[in-house]
């Protein structure tokens, strides 16, 4: 095997991990420490992760595997059998594994071709596929070796005959769009197609093995396939159709039993689960509940095993009234940020969108509205390996809380300089959500804040109720300023691409450098990690000195809590957690009390 | 009478498709629709270059059908109710009245509780109020009532599902199954959401009922009942009620839509698979044809009530003659 970006990537990572006792766990620490802690919250270890009283202590089960540094773990001895029940706000409308917009029933049906390591991002080896190569230097021929004998749920048509390589080929085909026309489908509806940018062809050579050809070499193809929504099914599926969920079948560790809708969809074990001892749980049930107080309700009366997004005042509540649940909180995937539109002339300058960083008082914001437990971000989310760790972010000019007077005045001559006077002549909205409850709450902070620091500032908010009406102008690209969240994807180059880049899909404020666009377009090719990494740095560096397409506030932090005879969430309690939530289930597991 | 039911009936069908003129285009001019959620979550996903998100706006609004006049929609759509099709969901796909006549039978039922509830307390208490008038009693009746009338439905459903969750330990039940699976279960699922719906229409017909009474009691009728050596209860109950009964029946019918537009909030609440809800997510999701749907379905019950009070009339008054 040659030596290249992704071998080598593997190798230092885990070196890194394994020398440093770094990664996710302690970056997220590091995160903590420097937002200071809530002295009413529960204990809290350098994983940012806590356990309530009753939680806590060892590993689970050879499935659930050793926890990280810091990770919490639940107590007690596994108990096969029983069953977990999660809510949903409804139940799924689209069961199409690759043109499903949000999440479906293949994420406990099925499973990806590649797996991420939650706690340190790392594409590994997943269920599936038990080894990746690049066959070449130049990157155009990569290998995929599938763990044999790997069963189909016995449903026809497959009636578990073995899952292959020709099974794999062809997801791998559908992913880009190449069947769209067979099918009837508009090729636009493979909307992760660009996961895969740059393959060309995907063939099984014989009956384990995969080759993957390449146009052009993609460093960020292996965590393409890492992504939530490009899940594997038996090539059969087609045939079947996406109508019927009752009729689908993958390799996953659950079976469809039940889906009745806007009602709950059940699933039960599949008792031919490749992986040996897993699912532990006979049943797995997704209860609808689109009301929240009904949740918390449900959850306190042990009707439901999980709650997760939880508020301030919900972890209070939930605390208090079931003080044996466990109580778990990490930094996620998700970012809020202010976006500045710059067809609007003011935007245009850098020195306008720099007086403005300078100005935020980013602490003041996410205290404000979560207490402890979220990051410091800038131009990459700070779980990507590659992106700035929230104390580096910290430390810089803005971000850093005990230089804010001075960061201030800084900002004021700059924002002079650049022809508006203590904001005078700079007059916009920021848009937000109504209905994602943060993006008003900074929207509204970030009024005020320009209003403290830029007498002469007009800054405007304006709410739209639900994701339908906001997204409109947003992608249309008519507003000034837009108060929004952004889930990560799982490459920091993908990220930055479609975000940033000319050409991005999310770059909805027009930004438009051609050093961008340059250094992105060499980190997507470049194969070698550390010039891939040095590149990545450079982009960081630059957008906080020079470019500015965006003003991120900070990164979320995810506060979940189970009920005590659960275990296993030591699973998810890491760098991302997004709908493979439901494929880790299949690892988890009912204690001993 | 024929001749009237027949006028009346063909009297709502201009109704009808002013109804269905004002569904199809007021829904259109929501803010935002299912093209822009499609391509918010494309994007989304990080799919890398926007050129394709372009082609995908036109890809899927002619998939779709929304790339035609809202004029042409409107007429398919009217062609197709004629052979009662409502149209397929944007999102996945499936039929309409299907997907209707899946949630009717649960919000039919909480309704119909809500009603024999409501109707089960407040004649009775605005019997009992109007009899006693001013008095301490009439005033605790009075004052629970503009209680009831001013609490709305979602503060008294969250707090039904929330305080004793947190007080005791014990929630409503929330998981749902159907009459025929566990009927004591099923019942307890739909009381409790009824009941909410019930406390306001209860209240409302509760004031209607002593107002009534309070204004037959006056009357000439009553009075001679009354010589006649008749007793309290007999010239209450044999003489005028049922004449006070009959504002309260027309009020009983323009609840209809009360009912219907509490169940988006009652079901949701307490997580039932009815109409409310489903037109709720419907909204979201801007789909629009399920949208249409409902609300189509709605109006005609809501038309066909009020056809069914009129007619009501009189059997309730047989001194009303229709000609």
């Amino acid at each position: 095997m040659h030596e290249n970006y992704w071998t080598r990537r593997r190798l230092s990572r885990r070196d890194t991990l394994r020398l440093a006792g770094i990664g996710t766990a302690g970056l997220t620490g590091a995160a903590l420490i420097g937002c200071g802690e809530d002295e009413d919250a529960p204990a809290t270890n350098g994983a940012g992760a806590t356990t309530a009283p009753g939680g806590g202590g060892k590993g689970g089960p050879d499935g659930a595997g050793p926890a990280g540094e810091g990770i919490p773990v639940v107590e007690g001895d596994p108990i096969p059998g029983g069953s977990f029940t999660s809510p949903a706000t409804s139940t799924y409308l689209q069961h199409d594994p690759h043109t499903a917009l949000g999440p479906n029933i293949w994420h406990l049906i099925g499973e990806k071709a590649l797996e991420q390591d939650q706690r340190t991002g790392e594409v590994v080896p997943s269920l599936l596929i038990e080894s990746f190569e690049v066959a070449d230097d130049q990157g155009l021929e990569l290998i995929f070796k599938v763990r044999p004998g790997i069963e189909t749920h016995d449903i026809p048509p497959f009636s578990g005959r073995v899952f292959d390589a020709e099974d794999v080929a062809f997801n791998m085909m559908r992913i880009i769009g190449a069947t769209a026309e067979e099918e009837g489908i508009p090729v636009a509806s493979f909307q992760r197609a660009s996961m895969l940018e740059g393959m060309e062809d995907a063939e099984a050579v014989d009956e384990t093995t995969v080759r993957m050809t390449m146009s052009r070499p993609n460093s960020s193809i292996f965590a393409g396939l890492t992504e939530n929504r490009v899940p594997m099914m038996p090539r059969e599926m087609v045939e079947v159709g996406f109508d019927d969920p009752m009729a689908m079948g993958g390799t996953g560790p659950f079976k469809m039993v039940e889906f009745e809708p806007g009602v709950r969809m059940a699933y039960g074990r599949f008792e031919n689960y490749h992986q040996e001892g897993n699912p532990q749980f006979d049943r797995y049930v997704q209860q609808v509940l689109p009301d929240r107080a009904a949740q918390v309700s449900a959850f306190i009366a042990g009707e439901i095993d999980s709650i997760g997004a939880l508020q301030a005042h919900e972890l209070t509540t939930l605390q208090a009234a079931r003080p044996d649940a466990n109580y778990f909180t990490w930094v996620d995937a998700n970012w809020m940020h202010f976006r500045p539109n710059m067809t609007y002339e003011p935007f245009a300058d850098f020195r306008v969108r720099k007086a403005m960083q300078l100005a935020i008082d980013y602490a003041g914001m996410a205290n404000g509205y979560w207490g402890e437990g979220w990051a410091y971000h800038a131009a990459l989310h700070p779980n990507y390996p590659e992106g700035w760790q929230s104390d580096r972010v910290r430390a810089l000019p803005g971000y850093n809380p005990d230089t804010k007077e001075q960061d201030r005045a800084e900002a004021v001559k700059m924002m002079d300089a650049a022809g508006f006077a203590n904001g005078s002549g700079i007059d916009f909205e920021t848009l937000f959500v109504e209905a994602i409850a943060d993006t008003e709450e900074n929207a509204i902070r970030l009024q005020s804040q320009m209003g403290e620091v830029f007498s002469g500032m007009v800054v405007n908010v304006r709410g739209y109720p639900d994701l339908a009406s906001y997204s409109k102008p947003q992608s249309e690209g008519n507003f000034r300023g837009v108060s929004y969240i952004i889930t990560a994807t799982p490459d920091a180059v993908l990220e930055a691409i479609s975000q940033f880049h000319s050409q991005g899909s999310r770059n909805y404020g027009s930004f438009n450098e051609p050093g961008l666009d340059d250094i992105l377009d060499r980190a997507q090719a470049e194969l070698d990690i550390d010039a891939r990494t040095e590149l990545l740095d450079e982009f960081q560096q630059r957008f906080m000195d020079e470019w500015l397409p965006l003003i991120v506030f900070y990164a979320r932090p995810y506060r979940s809590m189970l009920q005590g005879r659960i275990g296993g969430f030591d699973q998810t309690a890491g760098t991302w957690l997004g709908y493979s939530t439901g494929n880790e289930i299949g690892q988890w597991y009912q204690v001993v009390e | 009478m024929t001749h009237y039911i027949v006028r009346r009936a063909l009297g709502l069908v201009p109704t009808f498709l002013i109804l269905l003129l004002l569904v199809v285009v007021l829904v259109r001019l929501i803010p935002g629709d299912i093209v822009d959620i499609l391509l918010q979550e494309q994007g989304g996903g990080g799919s890398g270059r926007s050129a394709e998100l372009a082609l995908g706006r036109e890809q899927i609004e002619a998939r779709l059908g929304l790339d035609r006049p809202v004029f042409v929609q409107y007429v398919e759509y009217a062609a197709g109710l004629l052979q009662g099709d409502l149209g397929r969901s944007l999102w996945d796909d499936r039929p309409v009245r299907e997907m209707i006549l899946n949630r009717v039978p649960v919000t039919a039922e909480v309704a119909l509780v809500a009603i024999v509830v409501s109707l089960l307390t407040a004649i009775p208490v605005g019997l009992i109020s109007a009899v006693r008038q001013d008095t301490p009693i009439d005033y605790f009746l009075r004052s629970a009532l503009i209680l009831g009338i001013s609490l709305p439905n979602f503060a008294i459903a969250t707090a039904i599902v929330i305080f004793p969750a947190i007080w005791w330990g014990w929630s409503v039940s929330f998981t749902y199954v159907s009459l025929t699976e566990d009927p004591i279960k099923h019942l307890t699922l739909i009381i409790p959401p009824a009941a909410v719906l019930g406390v306001q229409l209860s209240a409302s017909v509760a004031r209607m009922t002593r107002t009534m009474m309070l204004e037959v009691m006056q009357e000439d009728y009553v009075r001679t009942a009354r010589s006649k050596g008749l007793t309290g209860s007999q010239v209450v109950l044999g003489h005028a009620l049922k004449n006070a009964l009959i504002p309260v029946v027309t009020l009983l019918g323009l609840q209809v839509t009360f009912l219907i537009g509490g169940s988006v909030i009652t079901e949701t609440v307490f997580a039932l698979p009815g109409l409310g809800r489903l037109l709720l997510e419907a909204i979201a999701n801007r789909d629009y044809p399920v949208i249409q749907g409902i609300v189509v379905s709605v109006g005609l019950l809501v038309m066909i009530t009020n056809l069914l009070i009129d007619i009501s009339y009189g059997y309730l008054d047989p001194r009303i003659r229709y000609s």
